[in-house]
């Protein structure tokens, strides 16, 4: 074969291709999806980053959205990873760290086109395009609050929890502790915070002593009590327990009444619908019972076996829904002592 | 009350045992001159070995057989690091912790589908041993625990009768104490180091398997959260002694309990600053104690050092 006819295939060649590859960018590929980009500190299996990825998967397969995610971010690389993902096209970014927000807050108004949830923080530059939501799932909480004073014996319930201090965590504290109070104002409440973000070792040893001392219902607000609710050698059941942020009502069957728990789908819903229309909701997102962000998980075997009290929680959730039960949610912790907060006179 | 009480007593046993386990494991090896910080790492190593292994064969039995494989494999990678590679512990160990970390992120997720909460259903249950169990307080305390328990009391004379009564045990301490003149004299420095960490491995393993085949029925990357970096600190308190190495987990279990303990019964409905100046207490302790006990003793003289024959 002659060089000037290898030239001229190898030519057409390279035309065709060009010509084809044209007509499927501008004519026959799909109009592009609408981006996603989630940046997480940790691993994806931490349960906090769980209910985001388990959102936006479900995002993917039913809104037809492309999710991307970075994991393990450190805060001092979340600013390249954001202008990364913008420069990338990205329509939603979403920080899901307490860490980032500083970071979120002063990008956000840069880039007016591009929209920003960031996950708990304290952002001010809301603008159009700044979302700051947080799991502000108390009203779930006051109703596990409300059924654990419904079903203690001892009249003594407990919390197990991580800092003292933590707005978005005194929130959910409130939000039982409210609910506790509303069914039976006099009803004794023991905080045992284990002073870590993580340690069911800790966690587990609170709740024995939180046990010892006569508690029988505890609020698992970290990971790590359901374990010391039930004796080992005889198996009998020391102490009911409720799970939190996610389901946890199957790892201990026979202990978990239920779970308060973050759903962050209505959430990612409502801001990609609101970003293809143009009508962002820009501000604080209030995670309510009504839009299905909080939710109380029944197991079903306490379901069952406590038949009057789950019909009693549920006209509680009616009753929050419609707003009928309110409570003041700021962040900071209400003693212990005063004796019902729920319905205060707020506006 | 009594009996609330033994039960705490009982509880903190279970939760130090894996304190106990790993710091026993590391002082052997540093009695043989190999300071090990990637304890965390292979910790970790054992609590997913011995998960997954007890998740897809429901048997608890296979579970701990395969955190003490894991735990062997991860240390003896470090062994080969610094004893055939000669590095740098400290650094090896910093690679070993992340690279612990990132095999369990990794095959958790090959294994596990995104976003599910895998979980073993049955845990290990406490053994009551016949007889035993039945003394008052005492047996209810030591003899009526999971077998994680047992083998961490059990491992403390083991490691005391190896360290001093036997002639590995001379070569061991020989060799941490001047690797060079050990070798002259004849001992295989390479050989003791590596039965030292195969020990060791064996320990660290089973202190994983606590967490996620006694005491909690999921895993987590972080489920050993700090309790590696713990046992070595825990190995400088009790003075590279077996037996004080015992106390000094003891003791450390027990201020952690305590100092929630505290806070729950004793004050009542706590407010949050006492229950952040309780949460020192550990440290407090482990301060006194140091100055009181541990002023004058000295660990193995060639600890951390690397050996090379030439």
């Amino acid at each position: 074969m002659k060089t000037s006819t290898l030239l001229s295939i190898i030519i057409l060649a390279i035309i065709v291709v060009g010509i084809g590859a044209y007509a499927y960018t501008s004519i026959i590929a799909p109009p592009k999806k609408f981006k996603v980009a989630a940046i997480y500190v940790t691993p994806l299996e931490e349960p906090w980053n769980r209910v985001l990825h388990n959102a936006l998967l479900k995002a993917k397969a039913e809104l037809d959205i492309e999710y991307a995610y970075s994991e393990r971010v450190p805060e001092a690389d979340v600013e390249r990873v954001i202008r990364e993902y913008i420069t990338a096209g990205y329509n939603l970014i979403i920080p899901h760290s307490w860490g980032f927000w500083e970071v979120t807050d002063r990008i956000a108004p840069q880039f007016p086109n591009v929209y920003f949830a960031q996950g708990s923080g304290l952002c001010k530059n809301f603008g159009k395009n700044l979302v700051l939501y947080d799991y502000y799932i108390q009203e779930a909480a006051f109703v596990a609050g409300a059924i654990a004073a419904k079903i203690t014996k001892t009249g003594k319930i407990g919390i197990v929890t991580a800092f003292p201090g933590i707005g978005d965590v005194n929130n959910l504290l409130n939000g039982f502790i409210a609910g506790a109070k509303y069914v039976n104002p006099n009803i004794n409440i023991t905080i045992s915070y284990i002073n870590s973000w993580y340690d069911p070792a800790k966690a587990k040893l609170a709740a024995s002593a939180l046990i010892a001392s006569g508690v029988d219902v505890i609020y698992s607000e970290r990971y790590g009590v359901f374990e010391a609710c039930k004796d080992p050698v005889t198996g009998k059941i020391l102490a009911y327990a409720f799970g939190n942020i996610e389901d946890q009502n199957s790892l201990a069957p026979d202990v978990v009444v239920g779970s308060v728990v973050w759903d962050l789908y209505p959430m990612i819903k409502t801001l990609i619908e609101g970003a293809k229309t143009g009508k962002y909701p820009a501000g604080i997102y209030n995670a309510t019972m009504k839009a299905g962000d909080a939710k109380f998980i029944w197991n079903p075997t306490f379901a069952q076996k406590f038949p009057e009290v789950k019909s009693f929680a549920d006209d509680l959730v009616n009753k929050i829904i419609n707003g009928e039960i309110k409570w003041i949610v700021d962040g900071k912790l209400v003693p212990l002592s005063v004796p019902n907060f729920a319905n205060p006179e707020v506006s | 009350m009594i009996e609330l009480i033994i039960s705490l007593i009982s509880i903190t046993l279970q939760t130090s045992a894996p304190l106990l386990l790993a710091s026993i494991g590391e002082c052997i090896v540093e009695r043989g001159g190999i300071l090990n910080l990637g304890i965390e790492g292979a910790m970790l190593i054992g609590a997913f070995t011995g998960f997954i292994s007890a998740y897809f064969t429901k048997n608890l039995l296979i579970g701990i057989l395969a955190s003490i494989i894991g735990g062997i494999a991860i240390v003896l990678f470090f062994g080969f690091l610094v004893i055939e590679m000669n590095l740098d512990q400290v650094i090896s160990a910093l690679a070993i912790n992340l690279l612990s970390y990132g095999i369990c992120i990794y095959f958790f997720r090959i294994i596990f589908s995104q976003g599910s909460l895998p979980y073993i259903s049955e845990l290990l249950s406490p053994i009551p041993i016949p007889i035993l169990s039945e003394i008052p307080i005492i047996g209810m305390i030591l003899f009526n625990q999971t077998i994680f328990v047992y083998i961490a009391l059990i491992s403390i004379p083991i490691a005391y009768y190896l360290i001093f009564k036997t002639r590995y045990g001379l070569s061991l301490r020989a060799t941490g104490e001047n690797p060079s003149i050990a070798y002259r004299l004849g001992v295989n420095v390479s050989k003791v180091r590596y039965i030292a960490l195969i020990i060791e491995g064996i320990f660290v393993g089973i202190a994983g398997g606590t967490f996620c085949l006694s005491m909690f029925n999921v895993f987590d990357v972080r489920i050993t959260a700090a309790k590696g970096f713990m046992a070595v600190s825990i190995v400088i308190l009790g003075r590279w002694n077996p037996i004080g190495v015992f106390g000094g987990a003891l003791l450390f279990g027990f201020a952690e309990a305590l100092s929630l303990w505290i806070g729950t019964l004793i004050i009542g409905p706590i407010s949050a600053s006492i229950s952040q100046l309780l949460s020192i207490l550990p440290y407090v302790v482990t301060i006194i104690a140091l100055l009181i006990g541990g002023r004058k003793a000295k660990g193995p003289a060639s600890l951390g050092a690397p050996f090379s024959r030439e």
